[in-house]
């Protein structure tokens, strides 16, 4: 899994048509796999939740 | 009733700046929400320029790892949308520039094999005959195969389709498109073995008599 991302480095290279681009992707139709789609959320808010835990022991420390 | 339908219009009548906020308090609901805001949007953003289901489930793994893993990081310079839009696009390009480069090693690799094929095919015409005969059972193996289940492995080994949608496209279950996958693929590994196996012994015969 790759790391945190600068959000100068990517928010403003993007134009308007892109971003409309991004939008229209709703209009086409992909399956998905849901099982994939739902063991992803569980991975991510576990991640959270972790990084959450590890942020409010250093604060209790410091 | 009309309590629980209020309360997830509340939920999703909330603008992504707040559900950012709610995610940095540990809010469940509000990640489940934004991640099902984008999910679809970032895979088909993905799979319009990746055209293939592996990666594409790649690309978007990333990007929403990188999403969650710097949420504490965004400033709201941007707005949200395009915070993710720009993450998903350079995820994306890293993928097609990898996927290039694998490309490349294939095509190379596959150059060196043909080459070192044409000389073993010079230097032995036995283990040629070998590969002619073994190429002649699989396709004899997979002509065995019912029509339906060749359509699944092709649709599973060359569309790159998800098991889902082969499922509904077949009016199969899962169940029954993975069980028949294994099934095919068994039969294509026991038919090269086997292959094998007569390539040498008619290799042996032959050398022997």
């Amino acid at each position: 899994m790759s790391g945190g991302v600068n959000e100068d480095a990517v928010a403003f290279e993007c134009s308007l048509d892109e971003l409309r681009e991004f939008l229209e992707a709703d209009l086409v139709e992909v399956p998905v796999d849901l099982e994939f789609k739902e063991n992803l959320r569980s991975r991510l808010w576990s991640m959270l939740q972790l990084r959450n835990r590890m942020r409010a022991s250093h604060a209790q420390k410091s | 009733m009309s309590l629980v339908k209020n309360r997830k219009q509340r939920l999703e009548n909330r603008s992504d700046g707040e559900l950012v906020a709610g995610i940095r308090q540990s809010n469940e609901n509000d990640f489940t929400l934004l991640y099902e805001r984008y999910y679809q949007r970032v895979y088909n953003f993905s799979f319009v320029r990746l055209r293939n289901h592996a990666d594409t489930e790649e690309a978007v793994q990333e990007t929403f790892t990188a999403v969650f893993r710097s949420i504490d990081a965004f400033q709201g310079k941007s707005s949200v949308i395009s915070w993710i839009y720009g993450i998903a696009k350079n995820t994306v390009n890293n993928s097609i520039r990898r996927a290039i480069a694998r490309e490349q090693r294939v095509e190379r690799a596959e150059s060196e094999m043909i080459l070192n094929m044409r000389s073993t095919y010079a230097a032995d015409p036995e283990d040629h005959l070998t590969f002619q005969r073994c190429e002649e059972s699989i396709r004899k193996r997979l002509a065995s195969v019912s029509e339906w289940q060749a359509q699944i492995f092709v649709m599973r080994h060359v569309e790159n389709l998800p098991i889902d949608e082969i499922a509904s496209r077949t009016s199969r279950s899962n169940d029954s498109v993975r069980s028949s996958l294994c099934r095919v693929k068994r039969m294509l590994v026991e038919t090269i073995e086997s292959g094998g196996e007569a390539g040498q012994v008619a290799w042996l015969q032959g050398g022997g008599v």
